[in-house]
């Protein structure tokens, strides 16, 4: 794929047309702020802290860097008064809902939000960027979580919040959590996901020398079209 | 079954047909059968005349149409006698037999039925003379007072389906588009964007399909001008849609329909089978080698499908959750292909543009706002209904020569354009041009056309906070600045309606609104704080009195107000007392005033503070305005 050049902020990148402008962006040593985006994962959107501005037809407006597609010869600007205010606006926002998470109270640092929230905090620990359940359904393949329920009530569950029969205890939803919300009791023989009602015991795996939740080998074994036994140390695998 | 039509010689042929048949009617009764007039019984108006034209042996010279709305709700049931006229309003079975024996019959007026026009007292008999018609322009609606919604042939004798046929046969999809960019059309769901625009970018969009959709998931409270023609002329918007099809080269579309409109759902589903059986949907239409068919979506009723990336995340059986833009859909839509969508009025418009001409369009309507708009005129006005206005027609005009202002001769306060994100519009404004350009500077919308008049007794701020509430309530929680902001901002309105707002609370309310208008993902959390905004930037001062002097101009805002007696005006007679769901409203021991002197029998009343819940019932009951609100 052909290169673009974009201009930012004054100055000239270039980046690669199937890209969106984040992580052109980001590899230009430009400080985004993000939550809801990983490179691995759709794009999604929500988290709105990535915003920048985009010049067309001589009118600025504010969009989504991590979804926005990059042309040739465009111009953005990432650090405008208008940009910042919006952030910090976002960024109490999340804090009200999140009083107590670390790092919405460093982001809220980093963005220069000053003051405690203006409005009445909530106690709540997610911020439903979503990342889990896209991983779940677009990188694991299974859906055990998505969202629940709408608007101000939304929240990430299992479906119909009860313990997920899919779920094969791999964890993603937990790596890929930006705020830690996810739980996850990892033991020597049982790993163990409170929030969605379900544990899982522990194999021994050869391949990564170390113990890890049995229906995830099964599971990756029949997706990855492996012959059975292959993580355990074929044939036999030491069980 | 419809007869197939194999090709335009045969429409031709069948149109002349229809047209002959109908010309074979000495008289039409035109009855409303739209959902306004169901809920007034217009099914049993309708039976009635059947058999009365039967008992009479007029079934062969007067045709009873039932036909789609005709927007004067407030009236229904109603019908309309062709030729003559003649328009009787909020008739019931029992006036049909003398309306066929007097009218049909005799073809004398029954006065008793006429409409009365509230401004003049007078009684207006035709239809085309009463003030409500008279100011409008009816284009869509004119059409729908003269189909029967599952008559193919009725719809065929308006001239239906000669756009279509022209689409199929003498123009080529580039022609197509031109004639709908030339003619101005913007799209009617909202965003207003070009659309013969969004027809050129999906046709130029490299793919191997392509989609068409039509949004009729109309959503604002009280607006049902989508579901009026839908129910009422389906035939305009599959027309529409063929002409669509033919145009970026799809073979399948898509009606996504609120499954709360059921009667839209039947006739469009109806109008679908006859324009298969007639062989206008399907494979190879008129035998011009092009086909197209159609299918129905019904949709759940959440308000964010009717946001075109939401709709089409639903449609494919995913959460009706919005996506970034770009891509748009006319770039990638349904299943990742061009998809062109459009709302059920601009579909309509379609085949009109096609028959009669981008020229003729393009002459109504203002610099960049071309043709009519549909409102639905609702709220605290005489004429409540659907009206049909060309663009660039004042406000002041729609609210009073057709609305006929406002009841009971009480003063107009505002006016909330575009649905409930669209902003409200003070008195001084009511002079503007109505077009997508103009509202939109006003710090309103065109939105899909709601219009909610408001008067002197509506308090602004707790009018933003209704409008908030609902908003908060259908917010699909997917980005930040809707999800968490609008819930804060009808938090705050809360307050302030309390009697709690803090002095800091107009301006986090305008910082908050900003960041939720220019930062939220989709237009529905982008326009949501327009209620907010415009009343913050209109009507300011009530903010503040609720805010500082803790007072309710309006008299709404249940902590901040009072109800009392003015006790010589007070003639003990009781009503308050009999409807005062508490027992608040009480009798004193002194003397009422009756006629300007002490009644020793009766006794004036008071209202027990501890106990009222300022339902306002003892207001409405008082004969003697002896009741006040503080």
């Amino acid at each position: 794929m052909p290169d673009v050049t974009i201009k930012v902020d004054g100055r000239e990148i270039t980046a690669k047309t199937e890209e969106t402008l984040l992580p052109a962006l980001l590899a230009a040593g430009f400080d985004i702020p993000h939550m809801c985006y990983n490179e691995e994962i759709k794009p999604y959107g929500a988290c709105r802290l990535c915003i920048v501005e985009v010049e067309a037809g001589g009118r600025r407006s504010v969009v989504s860097s991590c979804s926005y597609p990059v042309s040739d010869g465009m111009v953005v600007y990432t650090d405008t008064e208008r940009i910042k205010k919006h952030r910090r606006m976002i960024v109490e926002l999340l804090l009200a809902r999140c009083p107590d998470v670390k790092e919405v109270r460093d982001l809220a640092r980093d963005v220069g939000l000053e003051h405690e929230p203006r409005f009445a905090k909530r106690d709540k620990g997610c911020i439903l960027c979503g990342l889990c359940t896209r991983a779940c359904e677009q990188v694991v393949g299974v859906s055990a979580i998505s969202f629940v329920g709408r608007g101000p009530d939304k929240e990430v569950g299992t479906p119909f919040l009860d313990r997920s029969d899919v779920c094969i205890g791999c964890g993603s939803c937990y790596y890929v959590c930006p705020v830690n919300y996810v739980e996850m009791e990892d033991e020597e023989d049982v790993r163990r996901f409170p929030q969605w009602k379900v544990e899982f015991e522990k194999v021994w795996c050869e391949r990564l020398g170390r113990k890890v939740p049995k229906k995830m080998l099964e599971h990756f074994s029949k997706i990855a079209k492996i012959p059975e036994g292959w993580f355990e140390g074929s044939p036999a695998g030491k069980k | 079954m419809a007869k197939l039509i194999p090709d335009v010689k045969a429409l031709e042929a069948l149109r002349k047909k229809s047209l002959d048949e109908r010309k074979g009617y000495k008289q039409v009764i035109a009855v409303c059968g739209g959902t306004g007039c169901h809920a007034y019984g217009c099914m049993k108006v309708i039976e009635a005349f059947r058999a009365e034209l039967a008992k009479q042996g007029l079934a062969k010279d007067v045709r009873l149409r039932t036909t789609g709305c005709h927007g004067f709700c407030e009236m229904g049931s109603l019908c309309i006698i062709h030729p003559s006229d003649i328009f009787y309003v909020k008739i019931t079975p029992e006036d049909v037999a003398e309306v066929v024996s007097e009218t049909v019959k005799a073809g004398k007026v029954i006065d008793r039925l006429c409409y009365t026009d509230p401004a003049s007292k007078k009684k207006v008999v035709k239809a085309a003379e009463v003030p409500f018609y008279k100011n409008q322009h009816r284009l869509l609606f004119a059409q729908n007072g003269m189909v029967d919604p599952k008559d193919l042939d009725d719809y065929l004798a308006i001239g239906g389906f000669s756009g279509a046929a022209a689409a199929l046969c003498d123009l080529k999809p580039r022609d197509i588009i031109d004639k709908i960019k030339a003619s101005g059309l913007r799209g009617r769901g909202g965003g207003g964007f070009p659309t013969g625009r969004k027809w050129e970018i999906c046709a130029s969009h490299e793919s191997d399909v392509r989609y068409i959709v039509c949004n009729a998931d109309e959503g604002d409270p009280g607006a049902y001008m989508d579901r009026s023609i839908l129910e009422g002329n389906p035939f305009a918007v599959i027309e529409g849609m063929i002409v669509g099809a033919k145009a970026i080269g799809a073979a399948h579309g898509y009606v996504y329909v609120r499954n709360e409109y059921p009667l839209a759902v039947e006739n469009l589903g109806a109008a679908i089978v006859k324009a298969r059986e007639a062989g206008l949907l399907g494979e190879d239409i008129l035998k011009t080698g092009f086909s197209f068919d159609i299918t129905i979506n019904r949709g759940g009723g959440a308000f964010v499908c009717g946001e075109e990336t939401g709709l089409i995340s639903s449609v494919m059986g995913l959460t009706g959750e919005p996506n970034p833009k770009p891509p748009y859909p006319a770039q990638r839509g349904l299943w990742g292909k061009p998809t062109v969508i459009n709302n059920v009025e601009t579909w309509a418009n379609v085949p009109m543009i096609l028959s009669k001409g981008e020229k003729w369009f393009a002459g109504m309507g203002t610099a960049n706002s071309k043709g009519t708009k549909v409102f639905s005129l609702v709220g605290k006005i005489n004429n409540t209904g659907l009206v049909e206005v060309p663009m660039g027609i004042t406000l002041r005009k729609i609210v009073y020569d057709i609305g006929g202002g406002i009841p009971g001769g009480r003063k107009f306060k505002a006016v909330q354009t575009g649905g409930p994100s669209g902003g409200c519009l003070p008195e001084s404004m009511l002079d503007s041009p109505v077009d997508f350009d103009e509202l939109t500077k006003m710090g309103s919308m065109m939105g899909s056309g709601g219009m909610i008049v408001m008067d002197d007794r509506t308090c602004m701020v707790d009018v933003a906070h209704y409008f908030m509430k609902f908003l908060s309530e259908e917010s699909c929680g997917k980005c930040v600045p809707c999800r968490e902001g609008v819930p804060r901002m009808k938090a705050i309105l809360e307050d302030i309606t309390n009697g709690k707002g803090s002095d800091e609370a107009i301006a986090l309310l305008q910082e908050l609104g900003e960041t939720v208008r220019d930062a939220s993902l989709c237009a529905l959390g982008g326009t949501s704080p327009n209620p907010v905004l415009s009343t913050l930037k209109y009507f300011r001062d009530e903010y503040e009195a609720h805010i500082r002097d803790k007072r309710c101009p309006a008299g709404v805002c249940k902590a901040l107000i009072n109800y009392s007696v003015i006790e010589d005006r007070c003639t003990g007679c009781g009503a308050c007392a009999r409807v005062c769901p508490t027992q608040a409203a009480v009798a004193t021991g002194r003397p009422a005033t009756v006629k300007g002197k002490k009644h020793d029998k009766l006794k004036a009343h008071e209202i027990v503070q501890e106990k009222c819940i300022k339902c306002g019932a003892c207001i409405e009951a008082c004969k003697f305005d002896a009741i006040k609100v503080e």
